[in-house]
């Protein structure tokens, strides 16, 4: 199973990409795909390459940062439950995104914004969190949720003051939305970068998911690496958040799912979790803009309904073993 | 020879002092006993030794070199500790937890080779954990993880084992076997062991040194065969203490 479990997400990723190409309020046939996505005088070339495969890869890239935001997350509260917005790094991007549309800015400041936001967040909670010079799991997660709070405080403030034309706009953004086609570039260079650099320090992750004692004892430098991941996971969130708003669950369900079926070394669950984060949200993507077509749903409603009620499964069978 | 030097080590946890200069040589070849009622500080002691929390005062040395400045993976290469007690938030087997042991031995890019599979794996056999390596850790009792812990040390194979309360939940036979091999490695001459008990009786047994920590800056240190009798126990636990003779002639000491 554990050698297999790659090169099997890595062909859900292939053909989660394919069946994204053809299906569409435009269908193009299977056969047709191929051609255009080399041959610019094909019908289909400017769907594909202009519309359906760059939405695609940053659905693949915003659902790859999340899964592995969540894994480092969950390792560093020591909580399988943890995702990547626990800590209120998503919360901090909303607010200033939130703003900028308030302001009546372009998407590129919204962007920008978020960006902003979610890096301002991350250092607001790693200072408090960090007070008098040690800190802890339980007081980061405390701090975090607490700061996440208050950011979910100042949304509602400004959902309720905001006039009624950018409102649209505001939730689709806080739901999390992808068809505003936001840059893939950036957010695919930067999971494959996170995974790179994160990659050597994935049995240093296996040492510190047991314990800071034992990581310790075993020649781990704890304070370092919490440091690491702290920043690496906020980073990635921030990434994704920018790219697409808060999408919901997948950070969350990913790793948990591909820990309970793998087991938790980290060699082999980040690659793994980047694979089938990235092939659930292009897949979920697909759905959003298909299933009430030509209407578009956000697909953070999307990977909500389908991730509740999975993992709610997956804690019942994880209950009755 | 010299394994770990404690040079006038002072400790306080909270503003409590519970070390005053303690000065401690443990060497190859020796098996010591760290005894004190619950609260002298035998955890913050070990924690203190295998370089996880810095000491108020004195210094401490590794095979010659001072600890504080060693960095932790060459601390891990030759001192390893048993932990108190282990929790296992996320899922692993058997074999996956013993060959965390490894991981000082290890390069950053480097996988676990067929060696490292095989000290895993003869670590399990002698904890009695044959047979179990594809166990989820989850499945096991509170006495197979204490054995598991303790095949993960020995993978780890530190030339010094600072161990606390590996008797914790074992049975009384796997007591005597987990005791005896510890006692055997410091017997084999490369290894130095010093391991926090609570049962005074295992203390005498297998030990040669004991270190008694009494809680409020006071300790003492020496052979177990002099330091270890009715008058200091009793001292110790603040509990009066007999001391008898077994049938082969072994010290017990019993509660009164």
């Amino acid at each position: 199973m554990r050698t297999l479990l790659l090169p099997l997400l890595l062909l859900l990723a292939l053909t989660s990409l394919a069946t994204g190409l053809t299906i569409g309020s435009l269908p193009i046939p299977p056969s047709a795909v191929w051609p255009a996505l080399w041959d610019t005088a094909t019908p289909h070339h400017g769907v594909i390459m202009e519309l359906r495969l760059p939405r695609l890869l940053a659905a693949f890239a915003v659902g790859g940062l999340l899964a592995v935001a969540g894994a480092l997350l969950q390792v560093l509260l020591r909580n399988p439950l943890a995702d990547p917005y626990i800590l209120g790094v998503s919360g901090g991007a909303a607010v200033a995104a939130l703003l900028a549309m308030l302001a009546g800015l372009g998407s590129w400041w919204v962007s920008g914004s978020a960006l902003l936001g979610a890096l301002g967040s991350m250092l607001l909670v790693f200072g408090l969190a960090h007070g008098g010079g040690s800190w802890t799991p339980a007081r980061l997660l405390l701090t975090g949720v607490v700061v996440a709070a208050l950011w979910g405080a100042l949304i509602s403030f400004l959902l309720a003051v905001a006039p009624e034309h950018n409102l649209r706009g505001m939730l689709f953004w806080l739901m999390g939305d992808l068809s505003h086609g936001g840059a893939w570039g950036a957010p695919l260079a930067l999971l494959l970068l996170g995974l790179l650099l994160l990659l050597p320090f994935a049995r240093e992750l296996n040492l510190l998911a047991r314990g800071e004692i034992t990581a310790g004892s075993l020649g781990v430098h704890v304070g370092r690496l919490r440091l690491l991941i702290y920043f690496a996971a906020s980073l990635l969130t921030a990434a994704a958040v920018t790219s697409a708003g808060s999408v919901g669950f997948i950070g969350l369900i990913v790793p948990h799912m591909l820990r309970l079926v793998a087991g938790s070394d980290h060699r082999l669950l980040l690659p793994a979790s980047a694979l089938l984060g990235g092939s659930l949200l292009m897949l979920a993507d697909t759905l959003a803009r298909s299933l009430i077509a030509p209407q578009q749903l956000p697909v953070g409603v999307l990977t909500a309904l389908i991730g509740a009620p999975v993992f709610l499964y997956l804690l019942r069978r994880e209950a009755l073993q | 020879m010299e394994l770990l030097r404690a040079v006038s080590l002072d400790i306080a946890v909270a503003g409590r002092r519970l070390l005053h200069h303690l000065s401690l040589t443990v060497s190859r070849g020796q098996c010591w006993a760290l005894l004190g009622a619950n609260g002298t500080g035998k955890t913050t002691l070990l924690h203190t030794l295998a370089g996880l929390r810095p000491a108020q005062g004195g210094s401490l040395w590794l095979q010659g070199a001072p600890l504080a400045r060693l960095p932790r993976r060459a601390i891990a290469q030759c001192l390893g500790l048993l932990p108190q007690d282990s929790s296992d938030s996320f899922p692993a087997t058997v074999l996956e937890t013993a060959l965390i042991g490894r991981h000082p031995h290890l390069g950053r890019w480097q996988g676990e080779s067929a060696e490292d599979l095989a000290l895993a794996l003869d670590a399990l056999d002698r904890v009695g954990l044959a047979g179990q390596a594809a166990r989820s850790c989850q499945t096991l009792s509170g006495g197979e993880r204490r054995r598991l812990a303790l095949a993960t040390l020995l993978t780890q194979a530190p030339r010094l084992l600072l161990l606390d309360e590996p008797s914790n939940h074992l049975d009384l036979h796997h007591q005597i076997a987990a005791l005896r091999h510890l006692r055997g490695l410091a017997d084999s001459g490369e290894h130095g062991v010093l391991m926090a008990l609570h049962d005074v009786n295992l203390a005498a047994r297998y030990c040669d040194h004991a270190l008694l920590l009494f809680g409020d800056g006071q300790w003492q240190a020496g052979p177990a065969a002099t330091l270890l009798n009715a008058e200091a126990l009793s001292q110790l636990y603040r509990h009066p203490v007999t001391e008898i003779s077994g049938p082969d002639g072994q010290r017990a000491f019993l509660p009164r």
